[in-house]
């Protein structure tokens, strides 16, 4: 889609990622290795041409660029000088200049916080989400820019601590509203006035579902536990005319009670078929093993081959971004 | 002296049916409405978009317009009502379909073609059009017929599995993290389309799921399971030590720590009276963790998580306080950053949206009210598609246009 737009990726390891994305969707990127040593997973710059920084002869690649990716000053070279190019420079904090890791920004953006159980210290994500989070910001002030590029490019600045902030679309929204402080609540979901469980033991590992108001999915959940006679009170209730988010804990917990006991009699296998099968809302939890193998992302080619300089070995690793009907009409 | 213009949006004239709901589709197109795009908002009264009824609401009272979790999910676009399941509102969506450049939906798989809306039909009203369908697990493959919420989208991704502590079951996030990732991703779809539609002409439709870019932003971890390294490693990093957490004063109040080599901890070790040569490479901080961070929490215990933070940042060692709901809502650096966008709206009032984290040079970013439910049939069914005001009130009476 964008071979025609040459990218100059000269972040480090907080927007490699936008780098890849742009290299996924087709443009020539070329990665300039930063002076300190590469620190970004090699999975992000593997459909790069790399070169040393030092070694890069920045105004001649600059002349020819579409993007550049900058976290900060490049040596020798002012971005502005080069009227064509949109300039887009990703870093910690729009107004601050303090040090930063993905840790302690996503400290700082409020998704730590209700992150992990109760008994625990906060819960970080897995991986490195803030700086993915600023990274794909990043593409998306790039495309914008290019889109509004007629003769001029322009400079985009992006927030990664602004970036997380906006992903957790729920904590400051609730203070700001309803004067409220989330905490952390283990596989809860807190709506409204009470909880519902996420993730449930099966017989053979563990699913996810959740109570909650979508009346279709509830239905449909219902009229297979009935199937076993196992439905209890939940076969009487009229889920139109309630709202999950403002019944009573001990309610929920009674009605849990009953779908835990049927889910504990079936495999994760037979629970997802039926999900797909009736629309329950249900999805097994597929470990990472269970991911690379799924038939599901091999039907979709999701995962491509990449020779891992780290440990040598071929790797599975996410490839084309999304699909198009472009690549079904080829 | 001529006054300068002001800055354009830099989208503005880029026009956008908007089929979606809840929260996947809407947060895309809440992005293209940021940066000036138009948005029409297609909705039912008839069946509600769920975000209108998910809490908070203004006042704590339950209402269509009212829900502060749809206004932020749905800023500057206009909103219109039509009955998708009448086939005189079919034929007003197509109007609407010949207006747009992009058509975004993430209903179930199949109910564009069911409703007379297939990708077949949309190109034939508009040949170079792009429709952008957002799903959980995408059109096709052999879970494309799931139903499901971003939870299915942790789960079937790996993200719910390597989310959590090495010695306990997966972790679900209490929060949609499919519902983040993706409308990011189908922004960038729809920019790359248009991209690729303004240097070939050709329009496309967009298959874009949550499962997929989850697997994208932790390509690191699926790689990492793969080099026979955990992939679940709780607030652990292979790369630094200390790397996590520490108790600061007051109930559950915590100062997040990232010593990144061993210039960090030289700095970190004199500020918290630590002289220990045991813990002078990140080998040896690594070989005694548990002595290092038990020293270090006694440390961190009595004092403030803010105080210690700006500290420890000033002396250049990255941390930050782990904030709640409201330290972020009230941080300095998103009021100076303009995170926040002052709006007008006539049920939730005067008050602040959080805007796109990012700024042009030359290029301005406005956030708008979220529509109130049908609150712009009249302007874009008459005003901007041209239709007979006496018929659109007869299709609105007959529930049509509802």
């Amino acid at each position: 889609m964008l071979n025609h737009l040459t990218i100059i990726d000269a972040t480090g390891e907080l927007g490699a990622l936008a780098g890849h994305m742009l290299a996924q969707l087709g443009a020539s990127v070329t990665r300039l290795a930063p002076a300190g040593g590469e620190k970004a997973d090699p999975v992000w710059n593997r459909d790069k041409r790399c070169v040393a920084l030092d070694d890069a002869d920045l105004p001649s690649l600059l002349t020819d660029a579409d993007i550049l990716l900058r976290n900060g000053p490049l040596p020798g070279v002012a971005p502005a000088d080069y009227p064509h190019l949109i300039d887009v420079l990703l870093t910690p904090f729009a107004c601050t200049d303090r040090p930063a890791t993905d840790l302690t920004l996503m400290a700082r953006s409020g998704l730590l916080h209700i992150g992990g159980d109760p008994d625990r210290e906060p819960l970080r994500l897995p991986g490195q989400q803030a700086y993915a989070l600023g990274a794909i910001q990043a593409v998306i002030g790039a495309l914008t820019a290019l889109h509004a590029r007629k003769d001029k490019g322009q400079q985009v600045t992006v927030s990664a601590y602004q970036a997380a902030v906006l992903a957790n679309y729920r904590e400051p929204v609730m203070w700001d509203w309803a004067g409220k402080v989330g905490g952390r609540q283990g596989n809860l979901l807190v709506r409204g006035k009470s909880g519902v469980n996420q993730v449930w033991k099966v017989a053979d590992g563990w699913v996810t579902w959740a109570l909650v108001d979508n009346p279709g999915m509830m239905r449909a959940m219902v009229a297979l536990m009935q199937t076993d006679d196992m439905a209890g009170p939940l076969a009487g209730v009229e889920w139109e005319t309630i709202l999950v988010a403002d019944l009573p804990q001990e309610t929920l917990k009674g009605w849990e009670k009953i779908v835990g006991a049927f889910f504990a009699t079936k495999t994760r296998a037979f629970l997802a078929e039926q999900s797909n099968r009736h629309g329950m809302g249900l999805s097994a939890i597929d470990e990472p093993d269970d991911v690379l193998n799924s038939a599901h992302h091999a039907a979709r080619g999701a995962f491509v081959p990449f020779d891992d300089p780290v440990s040598g070995r071929t790797l599975r690793v996410p490839g084309p971004l999304f699909r198009t009907s472009r690549e079904d009409a080829r | 002296m001529t006054r300068e213009s002001p800055l354009e949006a830099p989208l503005a004239g880029l026009r956008i049916a908007d089929f979606s709901w809840v929260g996947a589709g809407p947060r895309a197109t809440k992005d293209l409405a940021d940066y000036g795009a138009t948005v029409i908002k297609v909705e039912s009264a008839k069946r509600l978009d769920l975000g209108r009824l998910s809490p908070p609401f203004k006042d704590g009272k339950r209402h269509h317009d009212a829900s502060a979790f749809f206004a932020i999910t749905n800023t500057g676009k206009q909103g219109v009502t039509i009955n998708l399941n009448d086939p005189r509102g079919i034929a007003v969506a197509k109007k609407l379909v010949a207006w747009a450049d992009v058509v975004v939906e993430n209903f179930g798989k199949g109910y564009m073609d069911r409703i007379g809306l297939s990708w077949d039909t949309l190109k034939a009203i508009k040949p170079d059009i792009i429709l952008l369908s957002v799903s959980v697990t995408g059109r096709t493959g052999p879970l494309s017929d799931l139903r499901g919420y971003g939870n299915s989208a942790a789960a079937l991704s790996g993200f719910a599995s390597l989310s959590g502590w090495p010695d306990r079951g997966p972790h679900m996030a209490p929060f949609a993290y499919g519902d983040v990732v993706a409308p990011m991703m189908a922004t960038v779809a729809v920019l790359a389309a248009l991209e690729h539609r303004r240097v070939t002409g050709e329009g496309q439709h967009l298959d874009v799921s949550q499962v997929e870019p989850m697997m994208l932003v932790t390509s690191d971890c699926l790689a990492d399971g793969q080099r026979g390294i955990e992939p679940r490693r709780g607030n652990d990093d292979a790369r630094m030590e200390p790397h996590g957490l520490f108790p600061c004063r007051g109930p559950d109040q915590w100062c997040a720590i990232a010593v990144r080599d061993d210039g960090d901890w030289q700095i970190l070790a004199e500020l918290a009276g630590i002289d220990d040569q045991r813990f002078a490479t990140l080998e040896g901080r690594k070989t005694h963790a548990a002595d290092l961070r038990a020293l270090l929490s006694a440390w961190t215990r009595t004092q403030d998580k803010h105080r210690l933070a700006d500290h420890l940042s000033a002396a250049g060692v990255p941390a930050e306080a782990v904030n709640d709901g409201r330290d972020v809502f009230t941080d300095a650096e998103l009021e100076r950053a303009g995170h926040y966008h002052r709006i007008r709206h006539e049920k939730l009032g005067d008050c602040e949206m959080p805007g796109p984290p990012l700024r042009f040079s030359d290029a301005a970013i406005h956030v708008g009210p979220p529509p109130l439910l049908g609150g712009d049939n009249r302007a874009v069914f008459v005003d901007l598609l041209g239709m007979d005001p006496g018929v659109v009130d007869e299709l609105t009476a007959a529930g049509a246009l509802a």
